[in-house]
């Protein structure tokens, strides 16, 4: 499905207008801004910045996927099995949008108020038992999360105070400008993160749904009522491991990302580093395919992009390939990662190329 | 009130900004709201999956029609079809009784009759459907995030316990809370697989897959036994045991454990691999010294459990009539047990 041409106007999310590059699989890199020029399947390359892992390549469904959520003012539930690119993807789509961004890592500890705020109650608590501190007023307690910022960067760095507190006392703002590039943050719009949210407790994504629909939510502390002042697009991932409420997946415009093939991962290889050696992606790119699949039928976890790319950095720093004494020793270590080896299903080539063998042009 | 479900509103305002420019692209702006016919949809919440079977008792139908949290509407009754009364035959001194062969029935066949498939048109060689689900979707998750949550100190401030030890002039070293049910320590479930629980196989089954729904991958472990834990459990394919059987081992403290087993109710009266009252007493005791909390589900009433394993264990009767409240109780039941 993510492969398949889509064709539609990308009023709301464009890398090509954010100053990426529409590709193809083995095509130079085309900077035509006209969507039926652009190579044969409507993939586009963005670069968040300098780094390898600041590269994403979208796939059609992918970008009518962030239209759709954008179109809707609904939010964006990115599932997909670990390793296959979620984050990375809700980082660039940030970078893309040039929206000022916020990110929450989930874990099964957090509640749903956490991510709105939190009290600091013994802090209060010690300030009303020292002798030479006055009693300040329940805001300086108050932290605001992150759905706060991104709801009201006016009202966060207060804390809800309707007079400006000292500098020392307001809060910073944990959010970070989209992208590294030039490319201007927008204030008046934010993009925030949850990432994993499938790991919280199920009652989380619930707790959740009021705050998000209606954009507003009441600090119990203090009684202050927050409303949100600016356009918010979240973004949440999820590995799949737990099953999330039907009332709330109901509510957010779903993508699943397709597991990563050989030919995918030489593409992303090709595209965060385009000086390196398409063969050697390409072979790495296969043993990790035959590793994959290793795994799969032993029921452990599979070698996935981040595994792919250490393995390539290990064979540039060594000097080496898939065909040297030693990638067996870097294979286990690298891409494997668990007791025992694997049984790899190679076929009388050996761990060959999968897809086309021809270079790019 | 929170915004409602995605519906055709969000699929008009998607087309309508983006113009999907072939069917194909439209159809996927329908899948990613998930939108598309034949998508499976979640139940909405407060429904439960349960439909009424002709089996239906009336009790429980009105248990469940009464339910304020229910929002079950019974379905519509076809008319009861009726005979047509056929005069008696004016024959002088005849019996007034009707000859059946002379009755015309007027039969309006039930309106659930068209609902049903053709059996000649199935395909022999198709799996049989999987069976009913015993609870409703929702009904499930509450059942089983109740059996397996542990109560961890993350709620809301005791002011109780924190007014005690100010007012007793002592400090406050750490902020006590209140006690709030997590998932997160997960479950290690244990499978009875002995004849005795043959006929509940299909329901064991659908337990560790709702587990696995409510659980992350890492935080549900299911082992398989026959007829008590205590004498070992089947070795997972991934130890690559040449044993039948290996020790079985608890988990973690703090991890809850749940049994489902028939406590060798069930099955043939003479069978060696039934399980003895003293299996099952010798684990209790063993899992209550070391701090194990234990839940069994059991698919038999309370009136066929061994006394002296009732007392010692904490049994829950597993059956669609079962609650959250009982669940609940039983819980408070096996957290009470470990108490010194």
């Amino acid at each position: 499905m993510s492969r398949a041409r889509m064709r539609f106007t990308r009023k709301f999310f464009d890398p090509l207008a954010a100053g990426g590059e529409a590709i193809d699989a083995f095509d130079d890199v085309d900077t035509s801004d006209d969507y039926d020029d652009d190579g044969e399947d409507g993939r586009m390359l963005f670069r968040a910045g300098p780094r390898p892992e600041d590269v994403y390549v979208y796939t059609p469904h992918v970008l009518l996927a962030l239209n759709v959520a954008l179109a809707t003012g609904r939010p964006l539930l990115i599932s997909g099995e670990p390793g296959s690119g979620k984050t990375t993807l809700a980082a660039n789509a940030a970078a893309v949008l040039g929206w000022w961004s916020y990110k929450q890592m989930v874990t099964s500890r957090i509640q749903a108020a956490d991510l709105l705020w939190t009290f600091d109650a013994l802090d209060r608590l010690n300030d009303a038992n020292m002798p030479d501190q006055s009693l300040r007023e329940k805001h300086y307690y108050v932290h605001p999360g992150r759905l706060w910022w991104a709801f009201s960067p006016r009202s966060a760095p207060h804390r809800g105070l309707t007079e400006i507190p000292e500098e020392k006392l307001r809060a910073s703002d944990p959010g970070t400008p989209a992208a590294e590039s030039d490319h201007r943050p927008v204030h008046d719009k934010a993009v925030i993160l949850f990432d994993e949210i499938d790991k919280a407790d199920p009652d989380v994504p619930n707790d959740l749904l009021e705050p998000l629909d209606i954009r507003q939510f009441t600090v119990r502390e203090t009684n202050d009522t927050i409303v949100a002042e600016r356009q918010v697009l979240l973004m949440m991932t999820t590995n799949g491991e737990r099953e999330l409420p039907p009332a709330f997946m109901r509510r957010c415009v779903s993508l699943t990302l397709d597991p990563p093939d050989a030919t995918w991962f030489a593409d992303v290889a090709r595209h965060k580093y385009p000086e390196g050696d398409w063969k050697l992606h390409r072979a790495v790119a296969a043993e990790v395919m035959l590793h994959r699949d290793a795994a799969r039928k032993r029921g452990v976890r599979e070698p996935s992009t981040g595994e792919f790319l250490d393995a390539l950095e290990v064979c540039g720093e060594l000097g080496i390939d898939t065909s040297s004494k030693v990638w067996d020793d870097v294979a286990m270590s690298v891409l494997w990662k668990h007791e025992r080896p694997p049984d790899l299903e190679r076929d009388a080539s050996g761990a060959g190329v999968a897809g086309e063998d021809e270079a790019p042009e | 009130m929170t915004r409602p479900l995605i519906s055709l509103g969000d699929a008009l305002r998607a087309c309508h900004h983006l113009e999907p420019q072939d069917e194909e692209t439209a159809d996927a702006i329908l899948g990613l709201l998930r939108l598309r016919a034949g998508e499976a949809t979640p139940a909405p919440s407060g429904v439960g999956a349960w439909q009424p079977s002709s089996t239906e008792s009336v009790a429980s139908t009105r248990r469940r029609q009464s339910d304020p949290r229910r929002e079950y509407k019974a379905p519509a009754r076809a008319p009861v079809p009726r005979l047509a009364e056929v005069p008696a035959p004016a024959v002088a001194g005849s019996s007034a009784l009707r000859r059946l062969g002379e009755t015309r029935a007027v039969f309006q066949p039930p309106e659930w009759l068209a609902e049903g498939e053709d059996l000649g048109a199935l395909d022999p060689r198709r799996p049989p459907p999987p069976p009913d689900a015993l609870f409703g979707r929702v009904h499930r998750r509450g059942l089983l995030s109740s059996a397996i949550g542990t109560l961890e100190p993350e709620g809301e401030l005791d002011v109780d316990a924190i007014v005690d030890v100010l007012a007793a002039g002592r400090a406050l070293r750490h902020l006590p809370r209140q006690l709030s049910p997590t998932t997160r320590r997960g479950v290690q479930v244990l499978l009875d697989r002995g004849p005795g629980m043959d006929p509940f196989a299909g329901d064991q089954e659908q337990v560790v897959r709702a587990l696995d729904d409510i659980l992350a991958d890492d935080r549900l472990e299911v082992r398989e036994f026959v007829g008590c834990p205590g004498r070992g459990i089947v070795p997972d394919l991934a130890e690559e045991s040449e044993e039948d059987l290996v020790p079985w081992q608890p988990p973690a403290p703090g991890t809850p454990i749940l049994a489902i087993t028939d406590l060798g109710i069930g099955g043939p009266r003479l069978d060696e691999e039934r399980a003895t009252v003293a299996e099952w007493l010798e684990l209790a005791r063993r899992l209550r010294s070391q701090g194990h909390l234990l839940i069994a589900l059991v698919p038999y009433e309370a009136t066929r459990w061994p006394p002296r394993v009732a007392r010692a264990m904490t049994l829950l009767h597993w059956s669609e009539q079962t609650s959250v409240g009982e669940v609940r109780r039983a819980m408070r039941d096996a957290r009470q047990r470990l108490k010194p």
